[in-house]
């Protein structure tokens, strides 16, 4: 791990105090701005595939590979809202494919099973605490995981994670309460923190 | 204390436990790399325009290598980046030194004229690994107002995106206080020609003593003031070692173990895991007892005055502290190693 301090744009390190220009600026023009949305979202979208995935190598592939999606097709995008939501649907179907094929990998290549794991690296940064109730997370179904990644870390509404999953609101009520109740039952014995 | 967890106990966990993990993942500061979209079609030359405004205020020489430019100059294939998952390149190639090599593209960040504590390292970034710090090392001369000094550089890996590695430029001490600074690096057969040119502060450092529960602030040797603190708990240690603020914040989120708030006021960073000064009103045991999450904890008052005076690249020390001693990559760690063993230059060897 390293440092990561500092590097601005052209004029954004002028100023010392970097409280503002930490802020992510979504760019407010009427077309999409595809170089602007990954400016703005970057690490947003990272951060979310991350939390899907659960490495952050493949976190930054699958990102790219949306954006090079939403490059595809940005002539028919004009919204930046529906753009973003674009890539965050992209970003949950991506990170699927990443699973499948660690899945698969892991069903026909036992000897390389240590390889097709996620890689340990950063998940070690954090503490006890949060990785017992990632491992519980990552123990539930795809679906219910999803929806609480998108819940509780995006702040996205019921409907919007409708949406993004292409799933009815229903399913996503259901499937966020089985999700907690699992996560009851298994983090409950848990001391307090 | 309570016997297990309700769902909302659950639900702040869960958030808690995301955020922490997002950030383990991708650190604030992390920089986006350039985008594969882009590079699929032109060159992608208008570096300014991908990287994202964050930047804590380091005094910077951003080195910035084009995909195109190494491509075609070094003869050195596979570092375009690669749409596709598997595409990632782990472990780069060495990048060769020698003098036909294409030199990687060089940006400097404009940051002249900015003025900073005495612990700031001036830091830049490479897009590729290198086998030998030598023609670098060459090519930087540092001056001092106007005397040339003895400043070298110490490398290692960076977590940034797209940049393998980072070099620090440091003198055995902290810079003079209130001087103008000058780096040079010459062409060379790594880098383009680059400068970098700031000024430096009083010579502010502060010391947390955990046994004493105080701050001890002097600038110019002067006092500043004494600060009744609160550190990390036995659980949740404080780390030792040197540190230098890396950022300033007026407010901001902070989680850790059972909890998650914003709105917390001037906030002044000094590790990337997320030890900050900060206001904490809500702790009754400043001066008394470690009650904090590692965070420095200081009265709200305390806190507003230590950010009007502290700047960016200010020295805050936590010589008795029990947590894990300060690494170079925690922050701007760079105080934490000895002289000796930084000239023999870290990851990337300089002699």
């Amino acid at each position: 791990m390293a440092l990561l301090i500092a590097v601005a744009a052209d004029d954004s390190l002028r100023e010392q105090n970097v409280g503002q220009s930490l802020q992510e600026r979504v760019p407010g023009a009427a077309t999409v701005d595809i170089h602007g949305l990954y400016r703005a979202h970057w690490r947003y979208l990272v951060r979310l595939a991350v939390l899907l995935v659960d490495d952050t190598p493949s976190a930054e592939d699958v990102v790219q590979d949306a954006f090079i999606a939403l490059h595809r097709r940005s002539g028919s995008l004009r919204d930046p809202d529906a753009a973003l939501a674009y890539l965050r649907a992209s970003v949950v179907n991506l990170s699927r494919s990443v699973l499948r094929r660690r899945q698969v990998a892991r069903k026909h290549l036992k000897v390389a099973e240590p390889q097709t794991v996620a890689p340990a690296d950063d998940s070690v940064l954090v503490r006890d605490e949060h990785r017992a109730t990632l491992v519980a997370v990552r123990a539930l179904p795809r679906h219910q995981r999803e929806v609480l990644v998108l819940r509780y870390w995006s702040g996205l509404s019921e409907r919007e994670i409708a949406q993004t999953l292409g799933i009815s609101n229903g399913a996503v009520k259901s499937a966020a309460s089985r999700g907690i109740a699992t996560l009851h039952r298994v983090l409950g014995g848990a001391p307090d923190a | 204390m309570r016997d297990g967890m309700g769902p909302d106990d659950i639900e702040r966990q869960l958030r808690d436990s995301f955020d922490a993990r997002a950030r383990a993942g991708v650190p604030d500061g992390a920089m986006p790399p350039p985008p594969r979209f882009a590079t699929a079609g032109a060159a992608p030359r208008r570096h300014g325009r991908w990287l994202a405004p964050l930047a804590a205020a380091a005094v910077v020489l951003a080195v910035v290598g084009t995909v195109l430019g190494l491509q075609s100059g070094s003869g050195h294939h596979g570092q375009q980046p690669v749409a596709g998952p598997s595409g990632r390149q782990t472990s780069p190639p060495v990048l060769q030194t020698s003098a036909t090599a294409a030199p990687v593209d060089i940006r400097m960040v404009p940051v002249d004229g900015a003025t900073y504590g005495v612990g700031m390292p001036v830091v830049a970034y490479f897009s590729q690994r290198f086998s030998s710090a030598k023609p670098l090392v060459a090519a930087t001369s540092v001056t001092v107002s106007g005397k040339p000094v003895h400043a070298a550089w110490y490398f290692e890996k960076s977590a940034k995106p797209g940049y393998p590695v980072e070099g620090h430029l440091r003198m055995r001490d902290y810079w003079p206080a209130h001087v103008d600074v000058h780096v040079t690096v010459a062409a060379n057969a790594i880098t383009p020609a680059t400068t970098v040119n700031f000024h430096t502060g009083a010579r502010t450092i502060a010391v947390v003593e955990d046994a004493k529960h105080q701050m001890v602030v002097t600038s110019d040797d002067k006092s500043l003031g004494v600060f009744p603190v609160s550190l990390g708990t036995d659980s949740t240690p404080t780390g030792r070692g040197t540190k230098v603020i890396m950022a300033k914040q007026p407010s901001i989120c902070l989680s850790g173990p059972g909890f998650h708030g914003c709105g917390i006021k001037y906030a002044q960073q000094l590790t990337f895991s997320g030890e900050y000064l900060i206001a904490a009103p809500w702790n009754a045991a400043l001066g008394l007892r470690d009650t904090s999450n590692g965070c420095t904890n200081l009265t709200s008052a305390d806190a507003e005055y230590l950010y009007r005076h502290l700047r960016v690249g200010d020295v805050v020390k936590y010589p008795d502290t029990t947590g894990p001693m300060m690494q170079v990559a925690g922050g701007l760690g760079d105080w934490n190693v000895p002289w000796a063993v930084w000239l023999k230059g870290g990851l990337i060897p300089t002699g």
